[in-house]
Protein backbone atom coordinates (compact mmCIF):
# COMPACT_ATOMS: atom_id res chain seq x y z
CA UNK A 1 0.00 0.00 0.00
CA UNK A 2 1.45 3.53 -1.01
CA UNK A 3 1.37 5.89 1.90
CA UNK A 4 -1.27 8.67 1.38
CA UNK A 5 -0.25 11.78 2.36
CA UNK A 6 -2.76 13.31 4.51
CA UNK A 7 -0.83 16.38 5.35
CA UNK A 8 -3.12 19.71 4.55
CA UNK A 9 -3.54 23.29 5.19
CA UNK A 10 -6.54 25.07 6.80
CA UNK A 11 -6.81 28.90 7.04
CA UNK A 12 -2.88 28.38 6.45
CA UNK A 13 -2.17 26.68 9.60
CA UNK A 14 -0.40 23.39 8.35
CA UNK A 15 -1.73 20.12 9.77
CA UNK A 16 0.22 16.64 9.23
CA UNK A 17 -3.49 15.29 8.77
CA UNK A 18 -6.71 16.74 8.69
CA UNK A 19 -7.56 14.94 12.47
CA UNK A 20 -7.68 16.94 15.59
CA UNK A 21 -9.63 17.16 19.29
CA UNK A 22 -13.05 18.46 19.92
CA UNK A 23 -11.91 21.42 22.35
CA UNK A 24 -12.29 19.80 25.91
CA UNK A 25 -11.88 16.36 25.46
CA UNK A 26 -7.87 16.02 25.29
CA UNK A 27 -6.06 17.96 28.03
CA UNK A 28 -2.41 18.39 29.11
CA UNK A 29 -3.20 15.10 30.99
CA UNK A 30 -3.22 13.15 28.57
CA UNK A 31 0.23 13.24 28.00
CA UNK A 32 0.96 10.80 30.71
CA UNK A 33 -0.54 7.77 28.70
CA UNK A 34 2.83 6.45 27.83
CA UNK A 35 1.56 4.96 24.60
CA UNK A 36 -0.11 7.69 23.25
CA UNK A 37 1.90 9.16 19.60
CA UNK A 38 0.57 12.49 18.78
CA UNK A 39 2.76 13.06 15.76
CA UNK A 40 -0.02 12.27 13.37
CA UNK A 41 -2.33 14.93 14.72
CA UNK A 42 -3.64 17.94 12.81
CA UNK A 43 -3.78 20.15 15.46
CA UNK A 44 -4.34 20.29 18.82
CA UNK A 45 -7.55 22.28 20.61
CA UNK A 46 -7.52 23.52 23.96
CA UNK A 47 -10.68 23.43 26.45
CA UNK A 48 -12.42 26.88 26.33
CA UNK A 49 -10.81 29.33 28.54
CA UNK A 50 -12.68 32.78 29.60
CA UNK A 51 -11.40 36.26 30.82
CA UNK A 52 -12.12 34.70 34.84
CA UNK A 53 -11.63 31.48 36.03
CA UNK A 54 -14.49 29.43 36.52
CA UNK A 55 -15.83 26.59 39.10
CA UNK A 56 -18.23 24.50 36.91
CA UNK A 57 -21.41 23.21 37.18
CA UNK A 58 -22.75 21.68 39.84
CA UNK A 59 -22.37 17.77 39.82
CA UNK A 60 -23.06 15.58 38.88
CA UNK A 61 -21.88 16.80 35.13
CA UNK A 62 -22.02 13.73 33.17
CA UNK A 63 -25.31 11.15 32.33
CA UNK A 64 -24.32 8.32 29.94
CA UNK A 65 -27.38 8.26 27.74
CA UNK A 66 -27.83 5.27 24.88
CA UNK A 67 -24.84 5.51 22.56
CA UNK A 68 -23.76 9.04 23.89
CA UNK A 69 -23.20 11.15 27.15
CA UNK A 70 -24.63 14.49 28.63
CA UNK A 71 -22.46 16.91 30.03
CA UNK A 72 -22.62 20.07 31.76
CA UNK A 73 -19.22 21.09 32.44
CA UNK A 74 -19.64 24.68 32.59
CA UNK A 75 -16.62 25.88 31.24
CA UNK A 76 -14.52 25.21 34.20
CA UNK A 77 -11.07 26.89 33.74
CA UNK A 78 -8.45 28.92 35.42
CA UNK A 79 -9.17 31.83 33.27
CA UNK A 80 -6.86 33.60 30.46
CA UNK A 81 -4.10 34.90 32.31
CA UNK A 82 -2.88 31.46 34.40
CA UNK A 83 -3.78 29.71 31.03
CA UNK A 84 -1.33 32.38 29.08
CA UNK A 85 1.36 31.89 31.99
CA UNK A 86 0.67 28.13 33.30
CA UNK A 87 -0.85 26.25 30.48
CA UNK A 88 -0.08 27.59 26.95
CA UNK A 89 3.53 27.13 26.68
CA UNK A 90 3.29 22.99 27.01
CA UNK A 91 0.81 23.41 24.36
CA UNK A 92 3.24 25.16 22.36
CA UNK A 93 6.16 22.88 23.50
CA UNK A 94 4.26 20.09 21.97
CA UNK A 95 5.22 20.48 18.22
CA UNK A 96 1.73 20.74 16.60
CA UNK A 97 -0.47 23.85 15.83
CA UNK A 98 -2.66 25.01 18.89
CA UNK A 99 -5.78 26.52 18.54
CA UNK A 100 -7.56 28.05 21.68
CA UNK A 101 -11.06 28.14 22.18
CA UNK A 102 -12.04 30.78 23.41
CA UNK A 103 -15.61 31.71 25.04
CA UNK A 104 -16.71 35.20 26.07
CA UNK A 105 -20.16 36.80 27.85
CA UNK A 106 -19.43 39.69 25.73
CA UNK A 107 -18.14 41.24 22.88
CA UNK A 108 -16.08 43.17 25.01
CA UNK A 109 -14.83 39.56 26.93
CA UNK A 110 -14.52 37.79 23.26
CA UNK A 111 -12.40 40.60 21.89
CA UNK A 112 -10.04 40.80 24.96
CA UNK A 113 -9.34 37.39 24.78
CA UNK A 114 -8.22 37.25 21.07
CA UNK A 115 -5.76 40.41 22.14
CA UNK A 116 -4.16 38.53 25.07
CA UNK A 117 -4.13 35.65 22.58
CA UNK A 118 -2.63 37.77 19.55
CA UNK A 119 1.92 36.67 19.69
CA UNK A 120 1.69 34.29 21.76
CA UNK A 121 2.47 31.52 19.12
CA UNK A 122 -0.77 29.67 18.50
CA UNK A 123 -2.18 28.84 14.98
CA UNK A 124 -5.36 29.60 15.39
CA UNK A 125 -7.96 30.41 17.65
CA UNK A 126 -12.06 28.98 17.89
CA UNK A 127 -14.64 31.11 19.02
CA UNK A 128 -17.30 29.26 20.84
CA UNK A 129 -20.15 30.83 20.39
CA UNK A 130 -22.66 28.22 21.92
CA UNK A 131 -22.16 29.79 25.37
CA UNK A 132 -24.67 32.11 26.62
CA UNK A 133 -24.03 35.76 27.31
CA UNK A 134 -25.16 37.56 30.34
CA UNK A 135 -28.78 38.21 28.87
CA UNK A 136 -29.48 34.39 28.08
CA UNK A 137 -29.38 34.43 24.70
CA UNK A 138 -26.43 31.94 23.42
CA UNK A 139 -24.70 34.24 20.63
CA UNK A 140 -24.75 31.31 18.05
CA UNK A 141 -28.41 30.91 17.96
CA UNK A 142 -29.02 34.87 16.68
CA UNK A 143 -27.35 36.03 13.67
CA UNK A 144 -27.06 39.35 14.86
CA UNK A 145 -25.30 38.35 17.81
CA UNK A 146 -23.09 36.05 16.01
CA UNK A 147 -22.39 38.77 13.23
CA UNK A 148 -21.12 41.36 15.66
CA UNK A 149 -19.18 38.81 18.00
CA UNK A 150 -17.15 37.29 14.82
CA UNK A 151 -16.82 41.05 13.12
CA UNK A 152 -15.28 42.16 16.94
CA UNK A 153 -12.88 39.29 17.29
CA UNK A 154 -11.69 39.73 13.68
CA UNK A 155 -10.70 43.56 14.37
CA UNK A 156 -8.24 42.35 17.16
CA UNK A 157 -7.40 39.12 15.90
CA UNK A 158 -4.22 38.22 14.09
CA UNK A 159 -4.23 34.78 13.78
CA UNK A 160 -6.97 32.76 11.66
CA UNK A 161 -10.50 32.42 13.65
CA UNK A 162 -12.31 29.43 13.27
CA UNK A 163 -15.71 30.25 14.53
CA UNK A 164 -17.59 26.73 15.99
CA UNK A 165 -21.48 26.43 15.98
CA UNK A 166 -24.20 25.40 17.97
CA UNK A 167 -25.98 22.86 16.22
CA UNK A 168 -29.65 24.06 18.54
CA UNK A 169 -30.79 26.20 15.54
CA UNK A 170 -33.18 26.12 12.69
CA UNK A 171 -30.92 27.33 10.11
CA UNK A 172 -27.95 26.29 10.52
CA UNK A 173 -27.21 27.52 7.22
CA UNK A 174 -27.80 31.48 8.22
CA UNK A 175 -25.56 31.62 10.96
CA UNK A 176 -22.91 30.06 8.74
CA UNK A 177 -23.40 32.58 6.54
CA UNK A 178 -23.52 35.17 8.97
CA UNK A 179 -20.29 34.03 10.36
CA UNK A 180 -18.42 33.94 7.38
CA UNK A 181 -19.71 37.97 6.36
CA UNK A 182 -18.29 38.67 9.44
CA UNK A 183 -14.81 37.67 8.69
CA UNK A 184 -14.70 33.78 9.94
CA UNK A 185 -12.02 32.08 8.51
CA UNK A 186 -13.05 28.40 9.49
CA UNK A 187 -16.44 27.28 10.52
CA UNK A 188 -16.36 24.31 12.93
CA UNK A 189 -19.39 21.81 13.84
CA UNK A 190 -21.09 21.04 15.96
CA UNK A 191 -20.87 21.64 19.81
CA UNK A 192 -23.47 19.44 21.63
CA UNK A 193 -27.38 19.15 21.32
CA UNK A 194 -28.96 20.39 23.93
CA UNK A 195 -30.40 17.00 26.05
CA UNK A 196 -31.41 16.27 29.56
CA UNK A 197 -32.21 12.48 31.31
CA UNK A 198 -34.65 12.02 34.57
CA UNK A 199 -34.25 9.63 36.78
CA UNK A 200 -37.39 7.66 36.56
CA UNK A 201 -36.99 6.81 40.38
CA UNK A 202 -36.35 10.07 41.74
CA UNK A 203 -37.80 12.04 39.56
CA UNK A 204 -34.42 14.37 39.09
CA UNK A 205 -33.00 15.85 36.19
CA UNK A 206 -29.88 15.50 34.83
CA UNK A 207 -26.93 15.92 34.96
CA UNK A 208 -27.23 18.23 38.11
CA UNK A 209 -27.94 21.75 36.47
CA UNK A 210 -30.67 20.17 34.38
CA UNK A 211 -29.61 19.40 31.08
CA UNK A 212 -26.60 19.91 29.23
CA UNK A 213 -25.26 19.20 25.98
CA UNK A 214 -25.13 15.56 24.18
CA UNK A 215 -22.46 13.95 22.56
CA UNK A 216 -21.12 10.52 21.14
CA UNK A 217 -21.96 8.36 18.34
CA UNK A 218 -25.48 8.44 19.13
CA UNK A 219 -25.58 12.52 17.67
CA UNK A 220 -23.43 11.52 14.21
CA UNK A 221 -26.51 11.09 12.16
CA UNK A 222 -27.84 14.74 13.60
CA UNK A 223 -23.93 16.65 13.01
CA UNK A 224 -23.19 15.26 9.93
CA UNK A 225 -26.59 16.73 8.35
CA UNK A 226 -25.66 20.20 9.93
CA UNK A 227 -22.52 19.90 8.72
CA UNK A 228 -23.58 18.47 5.05
CA UNK A 229 -25.74 21.54 5.53
CA UNK A 230 -22.99 24.26 6.45
CA UNK A 231 -20.72 22.58 3.68
CA UNK A 232 -23.56 24.06 1.22
CA UNK A 233 -23.73 26.97 2.02
CA UNK A 234 -20.29 28.23 2.95
CA UNK A 235 -16.99 28.95 1.00
CA UNK A 236 -14.56 28.59 3.75
CA UNK A 237 -12.91 25.48 5.04
CA UNK A 238 -15.15 23.72 7.70
CA UNK A 239 -13.74 21.37 10.32
CA UNK A 240 -16.59 18.57 10.90
CA UNK A 241 -17.05 16.41 14.23
CA UNK A 242 -20.15 15.06 16.31
CA UNK A 243 -19.82 11.36 17.11
CA UNK A 244 -17.13 10.70 15.21
CA UNK A 245 -15.21 7.37 16.54
CA UNK A 246 -13.77 5.50 13.41
CA UNK A 247 -12.04 6.21 9.84
CA UNK A 248 -15.64 5.12 8.26
CA UNK A 249 -17.79 7.84 10.60
CA UNK A 250 -14.65 10.38 9.54
CA UNK A 251 -15.09 9.23 5.90
CA UNK A 252 -18.76 10.55 5.73
CA UNK A 253 -17.67 13.83 7.15
CA UNK A 254 -15.13 14.67 4.08
CA UNK A 255 -17.75 13.15 2.09
CA UNK A 256 -19.88 16.04 3.29
CA UNK A 257 -17.66 18.23 2.67
CA UNK A 258 -15.09 19.04 5.31
CA UNK A 259 -11.31 19.60 4.89
CA UNK A 260 -10.98 18.37 8.83
CA UNK A 261 -12.29 16.34 11.21
CA UNK A 262 -12.36 16.40 14.88
CA UNK A 263 -12.51 13.80 17.72
CA UNK A 264 -14.26 14.68 21.06
CA UNK A 265 -16.45 12.23 22.93
CA UNK A 266 -14.41 9.29 21.21
CA UNK A 267 -11.17 10.32 22.97
CA UNK A 268 -12.94 9.10 26.42
CA UNK A 269 -14.43 5.96 24.82
CA UNK A 270 -10.59 5.09 23.80
CA UNK A 271 -7.43 8.11 24.51
CA UNK A 272 -4.78 6.53 21.47
CA UNK A 273 -8.19 7.07 18.80
CA UNK A 274 -7.01 9.98 17.22
CA UNK A 275 -3.54 8.60 16.28
CA UNK A 276 -5.62 5.30 14.92
CA UNK A 277 -8.08 6.91 13.15
CA UNK A 278 -5.26 8.94 10.80
CA UNK A 279 -3.93 5.53 10.07
CA UNK A 280 -7.77 3.91 9.33
CA UNK A 281 -7.99 7.13 7.17
CA UNK A 282 -5.70 6.14 4.98
CA UNK A 283 -6.23 2.68 4.81
CA UNK A 284 -9.84 3.51 3.84
CA UNK A 285 -8.62 6.08 1.13
CA UNK A 286 -6.20 3.55 -0.51
CA UNK A 287 -8.70 0.29 -0.29
CA UNK A 288 -11.49 2.55 -2.67
CA UNK A 289 -8.88 3.74 -4.80
CA UNK A 290 -8.21 7.16 -3.75
CA UNK A 291 -4.87 8.45 -3.76
CA UNK A 292 -5.57 11.40 -1.31
CA UNK A 293 -7.88 13.20 0.68
CA UNK A 294 -9.45 15.67 -1.41
CA UNK A 295 -10.67 12.80 -3.93
CA UNK A 296 -13.47 12.28 -1.66
CA UNK A 297 -14.26 15.53 -0.26
CA UNK A 298 -17.91 16.71 -1.10
CA UNK A 299 -18.48 13.81 -3.06
CA UNK A 300 -21.59 12.60 -1.69
CA UNK A 301 -24.32 11.77 -4.14
CA UNK A 302 -27.82 12.19 -4.23
CA UNK A 303 -29.89 9.55 -6.41
CA UNK B 1 6.10 10.34 26.25
CA UNK B 2 6.04 11.06 30.30
CA UNK B 3 3.82 9.25 32.72
CA UNK B 4 3.06 5.51 33.05
CA UNK B 5 -0.57 5.25 32.29
CA UNK B 6 -1.27 3.10 29.58
CA UNK B 7 -4.47 1.91 27.52
CA UNK B 8 -4.16 -1.69 26.28
CA UNK B 9 -5.83 -4.58 25.39
CA UNK B 10 -5.40 -7.74 28.19
CA UNK B 11 -6.09 -10.98 28.43
CA UNK B 12 -8.79 -12.22 31.35
CA UNK B 13 -7.07 -14.41 33.24
CA UNK B 14 -9.88 -15.87 35.51
CA UNK B 15 -13.23 -14.35 36.75
CA UNK B 16 -14.59 -16.28 39.46
CA UNK B 17 -18.05 -15.44 41.44
CA UNK B 18 -16.58 -14.76 45.23
CA UNK B 19 -20.29 -14.25 47.04
CA UNK B 20 -23.63 -13.42 45.97
CA UNK B 21 -23.66 -11.05 42.78
CA UNK B 22 -19.74 -10.28 43.30
CA UNK B 23 -16.82 -11.50 41.20
CA UNK B 24 -13.37 -11.38 41.03
CA UNK B 25 -11.74 -10.43 37.52
CA UNK B 26 -8.16 -10.89 37.26
CA UNK B 27 -6.64 -9.07 33.88
CA UNK B 28 -3.28 -9.88 32.44
CA UNK B 29 -1.83 -6.60 31.94
CA UNK B 30 1.47 -4.98 32.46
CA UNK B 31 -0.17 -2.03 33.87
CA UNK B 32 -0.30 -4.34 37.26
CA UNK B 33 3.02 -3.37 37.96
CA UNK B 34 2.61 0.37 38.16
CA UNK B 35 -0.67 0.40 39.90
CA UNK B 36 0.16 1.75 43.65
CA UNK B 37 -2.59 1.69 46.45
CA UNK B 38 -5.73 3.67 46.07
CA UNK B 39 -5.62 3.87 42.68
CA UNK B 40 -7.65 2.26 39.90
CA UNK B 41 -8.48 1.08 36.07
CA UNK B 42 -11.17 1.72 33.83
CA UNK B 43 -12.47 -1.31 31.74
CA UNK B 44 -14.04 -0.86 28.39
CA UNK B 45 -17.11 -0.74 27.78
CA UNK B 46 -18.95 -4.34 26.54
CA UNK B 47 -22.81 -3.45 26.27
CA UNK B 48 -22.75 -1.80 22.80
CA UNK B 49 -25.01 1.02 23.55
CA UNK B 50 -22.61 2.18 26.31
CA UNK B 51 -19.90 3.92 25.52
CA UNK B 52 -17.54 4.95 28.70
CA UNK B 53 -15.64 2.93 30.37
CA UNK B 54 -15.76 2.05 33.76
CA UNK B 55 -13.87 2.63 36.94
CA UNK B 56 -12.46 -0.07 39.33
CA UNK B 57 -10.42 0.42 42.24
CA UNK B 58 -7.30 -2.42 42.07
CA UNK B 59 -8.02 -4.82 45.04
CA UNK B 60 -4.52 -6.74 44.19
CA UNK B 61 -1.72 -6.26 41.92
CA UNK B 62 1.69 -8.05 41.28
CA UNK B 63 4.11 -6.88 38.43
CA UNK B 64 1.59 -9.03 35.65
CA UNK B 65 -1.83 -8.78 36.57
CA UNK B 66 -4.93 -6.84 38.15
CA UNK B 67 -7.11 -7.91 40.46
CA UNK B 68 -10.70 -6.56 40.44
CA UNK B 69 -13.42 -7.09 42.30
CA UNK B 70 -17.18 -5.61 40.78
CA UNK B 71 -20.72 -6.05 41.94
CA UNK B 72 -23.28 -7.01 39.18
CA UNK B 73 -25.77 -4.08 39.46
CA UNK B 74 -28.25 -5.21 37.19
CA UNK B 75 -29.17 -6.68 33.44
CA UNK B 76 -27.98 -5.03 30.39
CA UNK B 77 -24.88 -3.45 32.34
CA UNK B 78 -21.64 -3.56 32.18
CA UNK B 79 -20.92 -5.60 34.99
CA UNK B 80 -23.05 -8.11 33.65
CA UNK B 81 -21.50 -8.20 30.48
CA UNK B 82 -17.86 -8.16 32.81
CA UNK B 83 -19.35 -10.98 34.84
CA UNK B 84 -19.59 -13.53 31.49
CA UNK B 85 -15.67 -12.80 30.76
CA UNK B 86 -13.67 -16.41 30.26
CA UNK B 87 -10.56 -16.87 30.39
CA UNK B 88 -8.35 -15.41 27.77
CA UNK B 89 -11.39 -12.94 26.61
CA UNK B 90 -9.76 -9.63 25.74
CA UNK B 91 -10.98 -6.32 27.23
CA UNK B 92 -9.79 -2.88 27.14
CA UNK B 93 -8.23 -1.57 30.33
CA UNK B 94 -6.51 1.81 31.00
CA UNK B 95 -4.41 2.84 34.18
CA UNK B 96 -3.19 3.11 36.26
CA UNK B 97 -5.68 6.39 37.29
CA UNK B 98 -5.65 8.21 40.64
CA UNK B 99 -3.82 9.48 43.37
CA UNK B 100 -1.54 6.51 44.89
CA UNK B 101 -2.42 6.77 48.41
CA UNK B 102 0.67 6.85 50.83
CA UNK B 103 -0.39 6.17 54.71
CA UNK B 104 1.41 9.01 56.99
CA UNK B 105 4.75 8.16 58.03
CA UNK B 106 3.50 8.72 61.81
CA UNK B 107 0.86 6.65 61.80
CA UNK B 108 1.20 2.85 63.89
CA UNK B 109 -2.87 1.99 63.90
CA UNK B 110 -4.78 1.61 60.65
CA UNK B 111 -8.35 1.55 60.72
CA UNK B 112 -10.46 0.69 57.60
CA UNK B 113 -13.93 0.79 57.46
CA UNK B 114 -15.88 -0.86 54.63
CA UNK B 115 -19.56 -0.91 53.02
CA UNK B 116 -20.36 -3.34 50.44
CA UNK B 117 -17.68 -3.71 47.35
CA UNK B 118 -16.00 -0.40 49.00
CA UNK B 119 -14.23 -3.10 50.80
CA UNK B 120 -11.72 -3.75 47.84
CA UNK B 121 -10.62 -0.29 47.55
CA UNK B 122 -9.03 -0.71 50.51
CA UNK B 123 -7.15 -4.00 50.72
CA UNK B 124 -3.88 -2.65 49.32
CA UNK B 125 -4.19 0.18 51.98
CA UNK B 126 -3.49 -3.08 54.49
CA UNK B 127 -0.76 -4.36 52.57
CA UNK B 128 1.00 -1.50 52.88
CA UNK B 129 0.48 -0.84 56.39
CA UNK B 130 1.35 -4.58 57.04
CA UNK B 131 4.75 -3.98 54.86
CA UNK B 132 5.11 -1.07 57.59
CA UNK B 133 3.94 -3.25 60.40
CA UNK B 134 1.44 -1.29 61.87
CA UNK B 135 -1.89 -3.01 63.36
CA UNK B 136 -4.62 -3.42 60.88
CA UNK B 137 -8.17 -3.17 62.05
CA UNK B 138 -10.76 -4.04 59.21
CA UNK B 139 -14.71 -3.26 59.73
CA UNK B 140 -16.20 -4.35 56.61
CA UNK B 141 -19.85 -4.33 56.76
CA UNK B 142 -21.93 -6.42 54.13
CA UNK B 143 -25.61 -6.90 53.20
CA UNK B 144 -26.17 -10.91 54.54
CA UNK B 145 -23.69 -13.53 54.95
CA UNK B 146 -24.06 -14.52 51.51
CA UNK B 147 -22.69 -11.28 50.33
CA UNK B 148 -19.45 -11.55 52.29
CA UNK B 149 -16.18 -11.84 50.36
CA UNK B 150 -12.37 -10.94 51.42
CA UNK B 151 -12.06 -11.62 54.63
CA UNK B 152 -9.66 -14.57 54.41
CA UNK B 153 -7.39 -12.05 52.39
CA UNK B 154 -7.25 -9.30 54.88
CA UNK B 155 -6.67 -12.06 57.78
CA UNK B 156 -3.91 -13.95 55.74
CA UNK B 157 -1.76 -10.39 55.61
CA UNK B 158 -0.63 -10.78 58.72
CA UNK B 159 -1.19 -11.68 62.52
CA UNK B 160 -2.12 -8.29 63.70
CA UNK B 161 -4.65 -8.06 61.44
CA UNK B 162 -8.16 -8.28 62.86
CA UNK B 163 -11.23 -8.22 60.94
CA UNK B 164 -14.89 -7.80 61.86
CA UNK B 165 -18.27 -8.48 60.02
CA UNK B 166 -21.11 -6.29 60.52
CA UNK B 167 -24.30 -8.09 58.49
CA UNK B 168 -27.39 -5.50 57.72
CA UNK B 169 -29.65 -8.72 58.70
CA UNK B 170 -27.07 -10.60 61.33
CA UNK B 171 -26.72 -13.55 59.39
CA UNK B 172 -23.11 -13.22 59.77
CA UNK B 173 -21.13 -11.87 63.28
CA UNK B 174 -22.62 -8.40 63.87
CA UNK B 175 -25.73 -7.06 63.03
CA UNK B 176 -25.60 -3.25 61.88
CA UNK B 177 -22.98 -1.55 60.10
CA UNK B 178 -19.44 -0.95 59.70
CA UNK B 179 -20.18 2.22 60.98
CA UNK B 180 -21.57 1.26 64.12
CA UNK B 181 -18.97 -1.37 64.41
CA UNK B 182 -16.07 1.69 64.07
CA UNK B 183 -18.29 3.53 67.14
CA UNK B 184 -17.93 0.38 69.38
CA UNK B 185 -13.95 -0.22 68.72
CA UNK B 186 -13.17 3.55 69.93
CA UNK B 187 -15.14 2.85 73.05
CA UNK B 188 -13.30 -1.13 73.52
CA UNK B 189 -11.30 -0.98 75.95
CA UNK B 190 -9.18 -3.75 75.05
CA UNK B 191 -8.26 -0.78 72.05
CA UNK B 192 -8.49 2.04 73.99
CA UNK B 193 -6.69 4.32 74.98
CA UNK B 194 -5.85 4.65 71.48
CA UNK B 195 -3.40 7.17 70.23
CA UNK B 196 -5.37 9.42 68.40
CA UNK B 197 -2.18 11.40 66.74
CA UNK B 198 -0.98 7.54 65.63
CA UNK B 199 -3.89 6.50 64.11
CA UNK B 200 -5.75 6.64 60.60
CA UNK B 201 -9.01 5.42 59.05
CA UNK B 202 -9.57 5.14 55.74
CA UNK B 203 -13.60 4.71 54.83
CA UNK B 204 -15.38 3.49 50.90
CA UNK B 205 -18.46 2.57 50.53
CA UNK B 206 -22.23 3.89 50.51
CA UNK B 207 -22.43 7.91 51.32
CA UNK B 208 -24.68 7.50 54.46
CA UNK B 209 -21.95 5.26 56.02
CA UNK B 210 -18.53 7.41 54.92
CA UNK B 211 -20.58 10.53 56.32
CA UNK B 212 -21.16 8.69 59.55
CA UNK B 213 -17.69 7.67 59.54
CA UNK B 214 -16.66 10.71 59.06
CA UNK B 215 -17.93 11.82 61.69
CA UNK B 216 -17.04 9.53 64.44
CA UNK B 217 -13.44 10.18 63.01
CA UNK B 218 -13.54 13.68 63.53
CA UNK B 219 -15.54 13.90 67.09
CA UNK B 220 -12.56 11.02 68.17
CA UNK B 221 -9.83 13.23 66.53
CA UNK B 222 -8.37 10.53 64.10
CA UNK B 223 -7.80 11.30 60.55
CA UNK B 224 -9.84 10.21 58.27
CA UNK B 225 -10.07 9.73 54.47
CA UNK B 226 -13.15 8.62 52.25
CA UNK B 227 -13.18 7.17 48.92
CA UNK B 228 -15.52 8.70 46.55
CA UNK B 229 -17.11 8.14 43.64
CA UNK B 230 -18.61 9.78 40.60
CA UNK B 231 -19.50 9.30 36.98
CA UNK B 232 -16.27 10.12 35.21
CA UNK B 233 -15.82 10.27 31.33
CA UNK B 234 -11.76 10.36 30.75
CA UNK B 235 -10.00 9.17 33.86
CA UNK B 236 -7.43 11.54 33.72
CA UNK B 237 -8.75 15.18 34.97
CA UNK B 238 -9.34 16.26 31.45
CA UNK B 239 -13.11 16.83 30.43
CA UNK B 240 -13.96 17.88 34.13
CA UNK B 241 -16.50 15.63 34.70
CA UNK B 242 -16.45 14.04 38.01
CA UNK B 243 -15.84 17.15 39.47
CA UNK B 244 -16.21 17.98 43.43
CA UNK B 245 -16.30 21.24 44.71
CA UNK B 246 -13.96 20.62 48.48
CA UNK B 247 -12.75 23.16 50.89
CA UNK B 248 -9.70 22.98 48.78
CA UNK B 249 -11.62 24.05 45.81
CA UNK B 250 -12.51 22.15 42.83
CA UNK B 251 -10.93 18.64 42.40
CA UNK B 252 -11.23 15.70 40.29
CA UNK B 253 -12.01 12.22 41.94
CA UNK B 254 -10.30 10.64 38.85
CA UNK B 255 -7.38 12.74 39.03
CA UNK B 256 -6.95 14.50 42.71
CA UNK B 257 -8.55 11.45 44.39
CA UNK B 258 -10.65 8.99 44.60
CA UNK B 259 -9.44 9.27 47.99
CA UNK B 260 -9.66 12.61 50.07
CA UNK B 261 -9.42 13.71 53.21
CA UNK B 262 -12.63 13.76 54.66
CA UNK B 263 -12.54 16.99 55.94
CA UNK B 264 -12.05 18.68 52.75
CA UNK B 265 -15.01 17.36 51.54
CA UNK B 266 -18.12 19.00 52.46
CA UNK B 267 -20.66 16.33 53.36
CA UNK B 268 -23.78 18.43 52.94
CA UNK B 269 -23.08 19.72 49.72
CA UNK B 270 -21.83 16.25 48.20
CA UNK B 271 -24.67 14.56 50.08
CA UNK B 272 -27.52 16.54 48.25
CA UNK B 273 -26.80 14.52 45.00
CA UNK B 274 -28.08 11.38 46.62
CA UNK B 275 -26.43 9.61 44.17
CA UNK B 276 -24.25 6.81 46.28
Amino acid sequence: MKDINLSTEIAGIKMNSPVMNASGTFSLNNLEISNLDISKLGALVTKGVTMEPRAGNKSPRLVEVPGGLINSVGLQNLGIDIFLAEELPHWLSLGLPVIVNISGQNNIEYTRLASKLNDTGIAGIEVNISCPNRGGTVFGTSPRLTHSVVQSVKQVSRVPVIVKLTPNVTNIALIAKTAVNAGADVISLVNTFLAMDIDPVTGRALPGRGFGGMSGPAILPQALYKVWQVCQAVQVPVIGMGGIFNAEDAIKFFRAGVSAVAVGTGNFINPLVMSKLVDDIKEFLSKIGCRQLQDIIGTVKFS
Amino acid sequence: MGGNKSYQKAKVLANIKIATGIFELTISTEIAKDVQPGQFVTLGSLVSNKILSRPFSVYDNDDGHVHLIYQVVGPNTNTEAYSKLRTQDSINIFGPLGRPVVIDNQIENLILVSGGCGLASLYPLARQAVQREMSVSVMAGFRNKGSVFGINDFKGLAENVSVRVATDDGSEEFQGNSASLFTNILVDSSITPLDVTKTAVFTCGPWPMMKKVAEIARQAEISCYVFLEERMACGIGGCKGCAIKTKNGVKHICKDGPCFKAEEIDFEEVGQDERY
